[in-house]
């Protein structure tokens, strides 16, 4: 097969993988090689479905002896069958990687043979693009449930960041729709990344020459409306997978229709409710929430109508208004509408002159909905409306084309170096 | 003493020269004329601009003034110039802020020339990181792997630390078409200007056959990796600005 023909059909594979981030890693080529990361990642294009396109993601192999019901690539689809060859894939990467396509590599695969013998192929992806070719750009890969220690750890020496997906939020769910797969192997595979992510920065620290584990951490992906769970479920299983294993990210993936399947629902994908789900997501990892704060048995889904955090605080009139000259970050932040930006701004603004309401524009603010529950030495900043009128303010307008809201219709249950020094380096090539 | 206008050949050199002076002077100037800006066009004497280039020796002592007011605001002096907008009485009014008040003036936006610095600097870091990752490269008859880019800004001296670190010792170019003028890398990862290199910038020089290929593979890719049951134009467009198309292979450049 040309390698066109098993590039259309193993990207294809793969798109349903959300994780595309190339951050957290601050890697250099060796010398003679090619390749640095930054921290930050770059996203080097966005695909028609407005996804950031900075890894070159690709499945090894679609072929796969799981038959897990919400998978493009089970045994039980008929679909063409490709693999690549390490050589194919470790050429195809530098060459787009020259051409600054993309930011580096994303490597799953389906499980084609015993999960080491899958897993083997792919740290030998990651070694020869690190050790024949000097490679220092990003590598993603995925850990293949039940292979051994030993491999991760080998994979970990290579990859910047590893990711076991979970996909699915509950046992019973998992033995329902993916009967293959173990969820103890997953979490087992997290707890290992996770332990050895955490050895290797805590050796770094007392020996400089530690091997790199895996810098960029380890990230997971859970399908949003492929079985009747509720967000309750998803955010505190994430909320436990933050504290428990430091994933540095979980990724929701609103489910896709890929063949008829009784147990699955059809209809367009659940947009609207994997948004708000990457909004409260925010919220847990950056905004000091709580997963319990945010939702609770009797409510146990995320509201369809306003972001996570106003909805928190419309239920919290108590916590208002807060007081712009004297707030800390954090309770300046759990104000609708005002980000980690705009707080560190209000607190730096207010060190170096007396905050006047005339200036807040000025730092950029955006007070659309924080003007309501906001004061300045005392004076609310918008008194005209009650309380109890602020809901419909704080209301997003749903993007028209962007339906149904909560998947319901198809269920019937329960739904660095400092800029200066880096830019002074260039005065000496800008001017010889 | 009486603030007056001041004018300067629109050079990093001599800005960071301007600076400098205004504050060993403590003194911000009324107005700037720049000799690269439109408006001098109409009434100011283009020809006795370009003539002046500080010595490197007042450029030193110019850096050392700033950077001893803060690393911060010396990297702000340099973006803004890569901004190319009026911000040199600003720059100094900001200065000498800071020198008064430390770097706590850097974070009150309440002062109006620090918000248009601020402004300004944010476009710039803006644009260059959209750059680091919207430039595309081909592989020329040379062996040399260039990108043709038409920046917002002046920013190809932010973009080539990136590149550098990124291609390491392989030979890359960044052009940029709006002003006229490219960076080139030599031997030891450093760069130098494109007629530098061999005197008649990349005239000639096409690109490799294999090229034709890759392009095919990567905008097979492109269009492979979209779900069309998620397609949402307008988040394409406001993540990717319209301006930027032109020069992406993906979207169908054929540019490079």
């Amino acid at each position: 097969m040309e390698l066109g023909k098993k590039l259309e059909i193993l990207s294809a594979g793969a798109r349903y993988d959300v994780s595309c981030a190339s951050s957290g890693s601050d890697r250099r080529a060796p010398p003679g090689g090619m390749g640095r990361n930054l921290p930050a990642g770059v996203c080097h294009s966005f695909a028609g479905d407005g996804r950031c396109i900075s890894l070159l993601k690709l499945l090894f192999s679609n072929a796969c002896r799981y038959d897990c019901a919400y998978c493009m690539n089970r045994a039980s689809n008929d679909i063409p069958r490709a693999s690549f060859s390490t050589q194919e894939l470790t050429k195809l990467t530098l060459s787009f990687y020259r051409r600054n396509y993309i930011e580096g590599l994303f490597l799953s695969s389906g499980v084609f043979a015993d999960p080491d013998i899958v897993m083997e192929r792919l740290v030998e992806v990651a070694r020869s693009l690190r050790e024949d070719a000097g490679f220092g750009g990003y590598i993603h890969l995925k850990a293949i449930p039940g292979c051994g220690d030993r491999l991760l750890k080998k994979a970990g020496r290579y990859a910047d960041r590893l990711s076991a997906n979970i996909e699915l939020p509950t046992a019973a769910s998992l033995s329902k729709l993916a009967p293959d797969k173990s969820g103890k192997e997953i979490l087992s595979s997290m707890r290992f990344i996770g332990e050895s992510c955490a050895e290797a920065r805590e050796d770094s620290r007392r020996i400089a020459a530690t091997p790199d584990f895996a810098p960029a951490g380890q990230s997971t992906q859970l399908i949003v409306g492929a079985t009747p769970d509720d967000d309750m479920a998803l955010l505190g299983l994430a909320q436990s997978l933050y504290r428990r294993y430091r994933l540095r990210r979980v990724y929701y993936s609103a489910y896709l229709p890929v063949g008829l399947d009784a147990r699955l629902p059809t209809g367009p994908p659940p947009l609207l409710r994997e948004h708000r789900l990457y909004q409260a997501d925010w919220l847990l990892r950056f905004y000091g929430f709580k997963a319990e704060e945010l939702l609770n048995p009797a409510l146990p889904n995320l509201c369809e109508e306003i972001d996570p955090k106003s909805a928190w605080a419309l239920a919290h009139p108590e916590f208002f208004p807060v007081e712009l000259s004297r707030a800390s970050m954090e309770e300046l932040m759990r104000v609708p509408g005002l980000g980690a930006t705009s707080a560190r701004r209000i607190v730096s603004a207010r060190r170096a002159a007396k905050l006047k309401p005339e200036l807040l524009p000025r730092l950029g603010l955006v007070m659309k909905r924080a003007r309501y529950f906001l004061s300045l030495y005392g004076r609310a900043l918008e008194t005209s409306i009650a309380w109890e009128g602020l809901r419909p303010l704080l209301m997003d307008r749903p993007p028209a084309s962007r339906t149904p809201l909560l998947g319901k219709a198809a269920w019937s249950g329960p739904s660095g170096k400092p800029m200066a020094l880096a830019v002074q380096s260039q005065l000496e090539f800008v001017f010889p | 003493m009486k603030p007056e206008t001041w004018s300067y050949d629109g050079s990093l050199e001599s800005l960071l020269v301007l600076v400098a002076h205004g504050l060993s002077e403590g003194m911000a100037p009324a107005s700037v004329l720049c000799a690269i800006r439109p408006e001098m066009g109409l009434f100011g004497n283009e020809a006795s601009w370009s003539a002046y280039c500080p010595p490197k020796a007042a450029v030193d002592v110019a850096v050392d003034a700033i950077l001893e007011v803060s690393r911060r605001y010396y990297a702000a002096v340099l973006r803004a110039w890569m901004s190319e907008e009026a911000l040199e009485a600003d720059l100094v009014a900001v200065g000498l802020d800071c020198l008064r008040r430390g770097e706590t003036a850097l974070g009150d936006y309440s002062f109006p020339s620090l918000s248009r610095l601020a402004a300004a600097v944010r476009q710039v870091t803006k644009e260059t990181h959209l750059l680091e990752g919207f430039a595309r490269f081909s592989l020329r008859r040379d062996g040399r792997y260039v990108a043709l880019l038409e920046p917002q800004f002046n920013v190809l001296p932010a973009l080539a630390p990136f590149f550098l670190g990124r291609f390491g010792a392989e030979a890359f170019a960044i052009v940029d078409l709006v002003r006229g003028f490219g960076l080139a890398s030599v031997k030891k990862g450093s760069l130098i200007s494109l007629e530098s290199l061999n005197g008649e910038g990349l005239k000639g020089v096409m690109p490799e056959a294999e090229e034709e290929e890759e392009v095919a593979l990567w905008r097979s890719y492109f269009k492979t990796v979209e779900n069309v049951d998620r397609r949402n134009p307008d988040l394409q467009r406001r993540l990717m600005p319209l301006r930027y198309w032109g020069q992406l292979t993906e979207l169908g450049s054929s540019r490079q």
